[in-house]
């Protein structure tokens, strides 16, 4: 009887306390392939829904997060590096993934995880500012609870 | 004269031996002293207990008083001792028991089961057992509104031994293995998830779900005879994962027998069991 009451009363949540779901970019220098710490300032927005920031002019970051769209199977993000000189250029980056529910335990809320199944990026002019997307490569294409880099994007000078 | 002088000698020799002789069996027949009334002198019993009766004078009356405390049955112990040299035969019996903690539990807790089985004793020490469950849960948590169900068998196989010294006495303390495995569907619901960024809702309604699981168990237990055929008996069990085979938006939070999923877990039983 003791071990009935205790497995009746003795319960505990097992939810995990890292329970943010995001896509986490790494960048990079596209010559060297070693990681890159930004000069420029980047900001990154969703494409086509107005006013809506992912990332608000971060400085000196090596890589950011952005959290993914759960009913939609693209996310466009729009990568916008102005300089010291305020010389903003944006790239465009396209992100297809499946999405699916997320069920832990009944005690958890639940949520959605991604899988990434492409990607795809624009590079601006050369002109237009001092940095731009080289290419895009996939390290790790589940997202879920993991702080693991998913993808990492290689960039060069513009005048490369 | 001289003959006859022997033949007085031995007729004497012959009377006492005789008395010694009845009082010797009568010790050696009940363990205790037996106050022996042999002769026409009466001599008043005492509190003291008196462990002979040959050193009293053959012309001694004793009055017979009652036995105090547990007698000492000499039959019991012949009866015990016959049957420690009997052979336990190789299949000593049968039995079939159920969980009754199972059953409370699946009335009052989020989960619980209805479990039976069937086991076979072999030469008191070893015990092969079967056993087969029905795990249910119909719980909706209160903080999330997450609804989970589930119904579905499982099914155990494993052998027990007995520790016990004293093997006749339907007593037994067990140690044991088992392993275990169930197949089986759960529906998950709840509400919908609201994407925190763009806040497009999406359903959480989930039916059919398809599930499996693999798994050991240590076992220590304790049983005693209460009447008969009838035991009761109680069982801790330490129950480690094996292999799960998740559904497709995760691991089910009740698994049929298992309890919650987790890598391991501890779980009990409370039997009632008949020798069949």
């Amino acid at each position: 009887m003791g071990l009935l009451t205790c497995a009746v009363s003795c319960t505990n949540l097992d939810c995990p306390l890292d329970n943010v779901v995001a896509l986490t970019c790494g960048l990079y220098d596209a010559e060297s392939h070693g990681s890159l710490t930004l000069a420029d300032t980047l900001t990154v927005s969703a494409g086509g829904i107005k006013d809506t920031v992912l990332l608000n002019s971060a400085q000196g970051i090596s890589s950011f997060e952005v959290q993914m769209r759960q009913a939609s199977l693209c996310d466009t993000l729009l990568l916008c590096f102005t300089d010291s000189l305020s010389n903003s250029a944006t790239d465009t980056l396209f992100v297809g993934h499946s999405n699916t529910v997320h069920f832990e335990s009944v005690d958890c809320p639940a949520t959605v995880f991604h899988r990434i199944e492409d990607v795809g990026w624009t590079s601006h002019d050369s002109s237009a500012g001092h940095i731009t997307i080289d290419s895009v490569a996939i390290v790790r294409q589940v997202v879920n609870y993991e702080n693991v880099e998913h993808l990492r994007i290689y960039l060069r000078a513009a005048d490369n | 004269m001289r003959t006859l002088k022997i033949i007085a000698f031995v007729c004497a020799l012959l009377t006492m031996s005789g008395g010694w002789l009845s009082a010797s069996a009568q010790v050696s027949a009940d363990g205790v002293n037996v106050p022996v009334a042999a002769t026409d002198t009466v001599v008043p019993a005492t509190d003291e207990p008196e462990y002979t009766t040959s050193a009293l004078p053959p012309d001694t009356l004793v009055e017979a008083k009652p036995v105090r405390g547990i007698k000492y049955d000499p039959s019991q112990d012949a009866a015990l001792g016959i049957a420690g040299q009997k052979p336990i035969p190789l299949l000593a019996g049968c039995s079939v028991m159920g969980d009754l903690a199972g059953a409370v539990m699946a009335v009052v807790a989020p989960f619980g089961q209805f479990e039976a089985a069937f086991r076979v004793n072999l030469r008191e020490r070893y015990f092969p057992i079967f056993e087969m469950g029905w795990g249910i849960s119909d719980h909706t948590d209160e903080s999330t509104q997450i609804h989970y169900k589930t119904n579905a068998p499982y099914f155990r196989i494993g052998c027990d031994y007995n520790f016990a010294n004293d093997l006749y006495s339907g007593n037994r303390i067990f140690g044991g293995l088992r392993y275990a495995f169930t197949s089986f569907g759960c529906d998950i619901d709840g509400p919908d998830i609201e994407d925190p960024v763009w806040g497009t809702l999406t359903p959480m309604n989930f039916d059919g779900l398809r599930s499996r699981m693999h798994w050991v168990e240590l076992v220590f237990g304790l049983e005693a005879k209460i009447w008969s055929i009838f035991h009761v008996g109680w069982t801790a069990r330490y129950k480690i994962k094996l292999r799960n085979n998740p559904t497709e938006i995760g691991n089910p939070w009740y698994v049929p027998g298992y309890g919650r999923n987790k890598y391991h877990v501890f779980s009990g039983t409370f039997n009632l069991i008949f020798d069949i």
